[in-house]
C-alpha cells in the first residue's frame, strides 16, 4: 500500500505546485511591469531635474529635495494600489465568511418551550427524508425514509433491527432532532417538534452514538461536560459503575481526574475500544435525559461485557425512561418491549420477539440465521 | 556568547548541518537566496550612489550628454537589478510554498524506514509531531532557517558594501591636501568620531534588537504542543460529522470553546502580544539610535564639506552608507538570536533523522533468504511481550503451533492480548522474549518484504483511501479487473458496486472528490475484507472482520469463509463467538496467557472454564 500512497501523494503535490508556480508567475509579471514604470519615472525625473539645474532654475539642495520627493510619492502610490488589490483579494474571503455566518441558525428556531415533561412519547407521522448527492455530475435526490409512521410510547423500550443501509441511523438522527424531515411531522408528547426549539429537543435525549470521540480532558469532564452546571460526583461514580468502567477509572493515576487521549494531552491515558464505549454509556447515563438512545453500544465489547450491559438494561432505563436500542446482535431485542424491523426506509415488521418469531417473516429469518451458530450440534453446510 | 546552553560555535555547526539537510529537502534552493541577497543589497545602494555621482557632475563639469547618460544608466541599472530580483523572489516564494510539503514528505520517507514499534512509541510520535509542528505552526525549523539565512545574507552583503563605500569616501578626506594642522587634526578627529559612532550605535541597537525573539521564545518552542489542542478541536474533532451529534446532544460547545482557548489560542495570542510589545520598544530605541547617529554623521560630514575636503555628492553617499551599516548590523544581531533560538527545532529535526533504522528493512538487501514458495507452519515459542515503557506483560510465555491450512479462532475478553499476538506475527512488534518461527525458522531471518507477502490482514481500524474501489482493493494502480470483481463478489459487494456507473472505478470518500461516495461502516468493512482476499496470501488474519456487519451480511461472509480461506491458514479474532464454529481450533486468551485450546465441541464440555462461560453469555439469548 505504501507504494501507492507515495505515488498518489506525489501526484497531488505536483498538481499543487503547478498551480502555485502559475500564481507566482503572474505575480512576477505584475512586479516586472511595476519595475518598468519605475524605470520610466526615475529616468525622466533625473533628466528633467538635471535640465532644470543646468538652466539655473534649481539649486543643488532643491535638486536633491525634488528627487527624493518624487521617489517618495511614487512609492506611496505603489503601496496604495497594492493595498487596494489586497483589499479586493480579502473581500473574496470575507464573502465566504459572511455567507457562512448567514446560514440559518437552527437552534434559535421555534419557541423555547419548557412544558415538555418526562416521560415522553414520540410519534412520526408520514415522515420522509431525502438528501441530494452528485452522481456522475448530476444532482440526484436519494430518498432514505418515505412516509414513515411510528409511535414510541411513554417508557417503552424499542429495539430497532435491520440490514446495513435500512435507514436506522437516519431514523435516529430524525428522532433526536439532528435532522429535520423533508415531509411529514414529528410529535413530541403531542407537540409538533418543528415548533420546539432545538436546544429543548436536544435536552430530551441522551445518546450513545456508534462513532463518538473522546475529548482530551479529564474522565470526569468527559462524562459531566457542562461546565456551568453543578457537577455531581456521586452521580458520576454511579454512572461509571453502571457502565462497568469503575475498575479502569480507579486504576488510572489520578482516578477520574486523569486526562484522556494520549496524542493530545501529555501524560493522558489511553482507553481501548470497549472502554471508550463504556465511557460514552456513562456519559449518556449521567445526562439523565428522559429518552435514551443506544446505537450499537456493544459492538466492541467482549461477550461477558456485552452480557453485563444486557443484564443491566432495566437499570439503565429506570425511572420510566423511553429508550431505543439499535443493534445487529439480535440478543439485545429480548429486553425490549417492542421490536421494529426496518428495511429500505420503512418498518417491515413490528412486535415483540415472540410475535415476530411466530409471524415467520424477515426478523425470524435473521434471528434464525444468527442463532443457528449458537445452537448445539453440528451445523449444516 | 553562550545562549540556550550552547556556544556560538556549536550554534554555527548546527546551522551548517541544517543547511545541508535543507539542501536535501529542496535541492539548490539556497542558491536563489544568495543571489537575491546580493541583488537586494545592491539595489538599496543604487539610488544613493547614482545621486551622488550625478550631483558631483552637476556641481563640477555639467556635461549635458554625460548627465543624460548617467540618468538613463541609473534608471536602467535599477530596472535590470529589480527584474532579476523579481525572478529570484518568485523562485524563492515557490520554493517556500514547496518547503512545507517537501518537508513533510522528507519526514514521511524517513518514517517508512523506522521500525513499527518506534512509530507507535510515544516518544517518537511526539518527536515527529514536534518536528512537523515546528514548521507548520510556528514557521520554525527549516522554514525559519530559510528566512533567517535570507535576511542574514542580505544584510551581510549590505554591510559589506557599506563598509567599502565608507572607506572609498573616507579616502577622499585622507588624500586631501593638509596644508594646515587644523585641517589635519579635524580630519583625523572626524574619521575617528565616525568609526566610534558606528561602533557605539551598532552595539546599542544590536543589544536592543537581539532581545526581540527572546520575548516569544516560550511560544516559539512549545507552539506545536499548544497547537495540538487547537488542531484536535478544529480539524480532527469538529470537522467530523459524528462530533456534530455529540456537541449538540451533550452540550459540548462551551467545553470546546473554553478548552481550545485556554490550551491553545490564548497562549499564541499572549505570545504575540509579548512579541509586539518587544518590537515596539526595541524598534523605537533602534530608530532613536539611527536618528541620533544620522544627525551626528551629517554634522561631521558637512563640516568636512565646508572645509572642502569632500564634495556634496559624497555627503549623500556617506550618510547613506553609515545608516545602512548600522541598520544591517542590528538586523543581523536580531536574526542571529532567532537563528540560535531556532536551533532547538533543528536539533529535534536531527534527532528524528538520527533515529535508528528498522534493522529488518536494512536486512532486506543482506540476506536473500526467501520464504520457500509457501508458508507452512507457524510456531510461537515462549513468546512474551510488553510495550516499551510499561511494566505489564501483555503476552506471557505463549506457546502455539499453527499448521498449514488450519483455521484458528482467538477469543478472550477486551484487553487479553489478542490483537498484540497478531501484530507480533506481522512483525509489527518484536517479542521481548522467545521466538516466532515460520517453516521452522525465526521469522526475523526472512527479509521483511518477502515475509509480509505471505500475510494478508483485515485490522479493526483499517482505513480506506480516496482512490477508486479497485485501487483500494488492489492497493495499486495496476489491477486485475476480473480479480477485483471476483473479490467484491466474495464479500457480497458485487451488486452494490455494479449500481455505480463507473463500476469499480468509482472513487471513494466524498470529502475529497465531489463524485466520491462514502460507504457505510459495514460496506467499508467488506471492502477491507476484499482487499485481504485480493492479496491472496498464504496466511490470512482477520481481526473483528464482521463487527459492523448486519446478521445477514455476517452470515454471507461466514458462509463463504471456507471458499475465501481455501488452502490458506486463517487466524481470526471475534467477539461474536458464533464464528468459532468455523474454526478447527479455538485459542482462549486471558490476561496474556493461553488458558484453553481445542475445538468448539471439546471446549464446551469444560463447564467451569472461560470458553463455556463466554459462549453461554451469548448463546443463552438464542436458545
Amino acid at each position: 500500500m505504501s507504494a501507492l500512497l507515495k505515488k498518489m501523494s506525489q501526484m497531488v503535490i505536483t498538481d499543487k505546485r503547478n498551480v502555485e508556480e502559475k500564481a507566482e508567475k503572474l505575480m512576477a509579471y505584475h512586479f516586472s511591469i511595476t519595475a518598468f514604470l519605475i524605470l520610466l519615472r526615475d529616468g525622466f525625473t533625473y533628466m528633467y531635474l538635471c535640465y532644470l539645474y543646468i538652466q539655473g532654475g534649481l539649486s543643488i539642495g532643491d535638486f536633491i529635495f525634488y528627487f527624493a520627493a518624487i521617489a517618495g510619492v511614487g512609492n506611496w502610490l505603489t503601496k496604495l494600489s497594492d493595498s487596494f488589490s489586497g483589499y479586493i483579494e480579502t473581500n473574496n474571503f470575507v464573502k465566504d465568511f459572511n455567507e457562512f455566518m448567514e446560514l440559518a441558525d437552527s437552534e434559535e428556531q421555534g419557541k423555547a418551550a419548557s412544558y415538555i415533561e418526562a416521560p415522553i412519547e414520540i410519534e412520526f407521522k408520514g415522515v420522509s427524508f431525502s438528501y441530494h448527492t452528485m452522481v456522475d455530475g448530476e444532482e440526484k435526490e436519494i430518498q432514505v425514509l418515505d412516509g414513515f409512521n411510528v409511535k414510541i410510547h411513554k417508557g417503552e423500550k424499542v429495539a430497532i433491527v435491520g440490514v446495513n443501509g435500512a435507514g436506522k441511523s437516519t431514523f435516529i438522527k430524525l428522532l433526536c432532532g439532528m435532522l429535520r424531515p423533508s415531509k411529514g411531522k414529528i410529535y413530541v408528547n403531542g407537540i409538533d417538534s418543528s415548533t420546539i426549539s432545538r436546544k429543548e429537543i436536544y435536552n430530551l435525549f441522551a445518546v450513545v452514538f456508534q462513532s463518538s470521540q473522546i475529548l482530551p480532558i479529564s474522565v470526569a469532564d468527559n462524562i459531566m461536560l457542562n461546565i456551568g452546571e453543578k457537577k455531581d460526583k456521586d452521580r458520576m461514580w454511579k454512572c461509571i459503575q453502571l457502565a462497568g468502567l469503575q475498575d479502569k477509572v480507579k486504576s488510572l493515576p489520578q482516578k477520574e481526574n486523569t486526562c484522556l487521549v494520549k496524542e493530545i494531552a501529555e501524560e493522558g491515558a489511553e482507553l481501548s475500544g470497549g472502554q471508550k464505549q463504556r465511557l460514552f454509556l456513562a456519559r449518556a447515563l449521567y445526562k439523565d435525559a428522559p429518552f435514551l438512545i443506544l446505537d450499537e453500544p456493544t459492538a466492541a465489547l467482549d461477550p461477558l461485557a456485552e452480557n453485563d450491559i444486557y443484564q443491566k438494561y432495566d437499570k439503565l432505563t429506570e425511572n420510566g425512561k423511553t429508550s431505543v436500542f439499535v443493534s445487529h446482535r439480535l440478543a439485545s431485542t429480548r429486553f425490549c418491549d417492542r421490536i421494529m424491523m426496518m428495511e429500505d426506509g420503512n418498518i417491515l415488521e413490528c412486535g415483540t420477539h415472540e410475535e415476530l418469531m411466530q409471524l415467520g417473516g424477515k426478523y425470524a429469518e435473521m434471528f434464525e440465521i444468527q442463532s443457528k451458530y449458537y445452537k448445539e450440534g453440528a451445523m449444516e453446510e | 556568547m553562550i545562549k540556550n546552553g550552547r556556544t556560538f560555535r556549536e550554534d554555527v555547526k548546527i546551522v551548517r548541518r541544517g543547511l545541508k539537510e535543507f539542501d536535501k529537502i529542496l535541492h539548490g534552493q539556497m542558491r536563489h537566496i544568495f543571489a537575491k541577497g546580493i541583488l537586494v543589497s545592491c539595489i538599496s545602494y543604487i539610488p544613493a550612489i547614482m545621486s551622488s555621482v550625478i550631483i558631483n557632475e552637476l556641481l563640477t563639469k555639467q556635461r549635458f550628454n554625460h548627465l543624460i547618460f548617467l540618468s538613463i544608466f541609473a534608471a536602467f541599472i535599477m530596472f535590470a537589478f529589480t527584474i532579476m530580483k523579481i525572478i529570484e523572489e518568485k523562485k524563492i516564494a515557490v520554493g517556500f510554498s514547496h518547503l512545507f510539503s517537501s518537508h513533510e514528505i522528507y519526514l514521511t520517507n524517513r518514517s517508512y524506514k523506522l521500525p513499527y514499534e518506534s512509530l507507535e512509541s510515544n516518544e517518537v510520535r511526539e518527536l515527529r509531531e514536534q518536528v512537523s509542528g515546528s514548521i507548520n505552526v510556528s514557521g520554525a525549523g527549516m522554514a525559519s532557517l530559510y528566512w533567517d539565512i535570507d535576511i542574514v545574507f542580505t544584510n551581510l552583503c549590505s554591510a559589506l558594501i557599506a563598509i567599502v563605500l565608507c572607506f572609498w569616501y573616507v579616502k577622499e578626506i585622507v588624500i586631501w591636501d593638509y596644508s594646515t594642522h587644523y585641517r589635519l587634526i579635524s580630519s583625523i578627529a572626524v574619521i575617528l568620531a565616525l568609526f566610534s559612532l558606528i561602533i557605539v550605535c551598532s552595539v546599542v541597537s544590536c543589544k536592543m534588537t537581539s532581545k526581540r525573539f527572546d520575548s516569544n521564545f516560550e511560544v516559539f518552542t512549545n507552539g506545536s504542543k499548544y497547537n495540538r489542542y487547537g488542531e484536535f478541536y478544529t480539524i480532527k474533532y469538529l470537522s467530523n460529522e459524528n462530533a456534530a451529534l455529540d456537541t449538540r446532544i451533550f452540550g459540548q460547545k462551551e467545553t470546546i470553546i473554553n478548552e481550545s482557548q485556554e490550551k491553545c489560542y490564548s497562549k499564541f495570542a499572549d505570545g504575540q502580544i509579548k512579541e509586539m510589545k518587544a518590537i515596539n520598544k526595541y524598534d523605537g530605541i533602534k530608530l532613536l539610535c539611527t536618528c541620533l547617529c544620522g544627525s551626528v554623521v551629517y554634522l561631521l560630514i558637512s563640516q568636512q564639506a565646508i572645509l572642502g575636503a569632500i564634495s556634496a555628492g559624497s555627503i549623500v553617499m556617506i550618510y547613506a552608507a553609515v545608516t545602512m551599516l548600522i541598520n544591517s548590523l542590528s538586523e543581523i544581531a536580531q536574526i542571529m538570536t532567532d537563528l540560535r533560538n531556532n536551533n532547538v527545532h533543528l536539533l529535534n529535526f536531527f534527532k528524528y533523522m538520527d533515529l535508528e533504522d528498522d534493522s529488518e528493512l536494512v536486512d532486506d538487501q543482506k540476506t536473500a533468504d526467501a520464504v520457500s514458495s509457501t508458508a507452512d507452519t507457524i510456531e510461537f515459542r515462549n513468546v512474551s511481550f510488553k510495550y516499551p515503557g510499561s511494566d505489564n506483560l501483555v503476552l506471557e510465555n505463549i506457546n502455539l503451533t499453527i499448521s498449514k491450512g488450519e483455521k484458528i479462532a482467538i477469543v478472550g475478553e477486551n484487553g487479553s492480548g489478542k490483537t498484540t499476538l497478531i501484530k507480533l506475527l506481522c512483525r509489527l512488534y518484536q517479542p521481548i522474549q522467545g521466538t516466532i518461527l515460520l517453516n521452522d525458522k525465526d521469522i526475523n531471518s526472512y527479509p521483511f518484504s518477502e515475509y509480509i507477502k505471505h500475510i494478508s490482514t483485515v485490522f479493526q481500524d483499517f482505513s480506506l483511501f480516496a482512490f477508486s474501489v479497485a485501487e483500494n482493493i488492489a492497493a495499486s494502480n495496476n489491477y486485475d479487473e476480473n480479480k477485483v470483481l471476483e473479490c467484491l463478489e466474495k464479500v457480497g459487494l458485487g451488486k452494490k458496486i455494479s449500481t455505480y456507473n463507473k463500476g469499480i472505478q468509482q472513487p471513494l470518500l466524498n470529502g475529497f472528490d465531489e463524485e466520491g461516495v462514502d460507504l457505510s461502516g459495514g460496506e467499508a468493512q467488506k471492502v477491507a475484507i476484499a482487499r485481504a482476499i485480493y492479496k491472496d496470501a498464504d496466511i490470512m488474519i482477520l481481526d473483528e472482520p464482521t463487527s459492523a456487519l448486519d446478521p445477514l451480511a455476517e452470515h454471507e461472509i461466514f458462509k463463504k469463509f471456507y471458499e475465501i480461506t481455501l488452502g490458506k491458514t486463517a487466524i481470526f479474532i471475534s467477539h461474536r463467538l458464533s464464528s468459532c464454529r468455523m474454526a478447527d481450533r479455538i485459542i482462549v486468551l486471558d490476561c496474556g496467557k493461553v488458558i484453553q485450546s481445542g475445538s468448539h465441541e471439546a471446549l464446551l464440555l469444560k463447564r467451569n472454564e472461560k470458553y463455556y462461560e463466554m459462549w453461554n453469555a451469548q448463546a443463552q439469548y438464542y436458545s
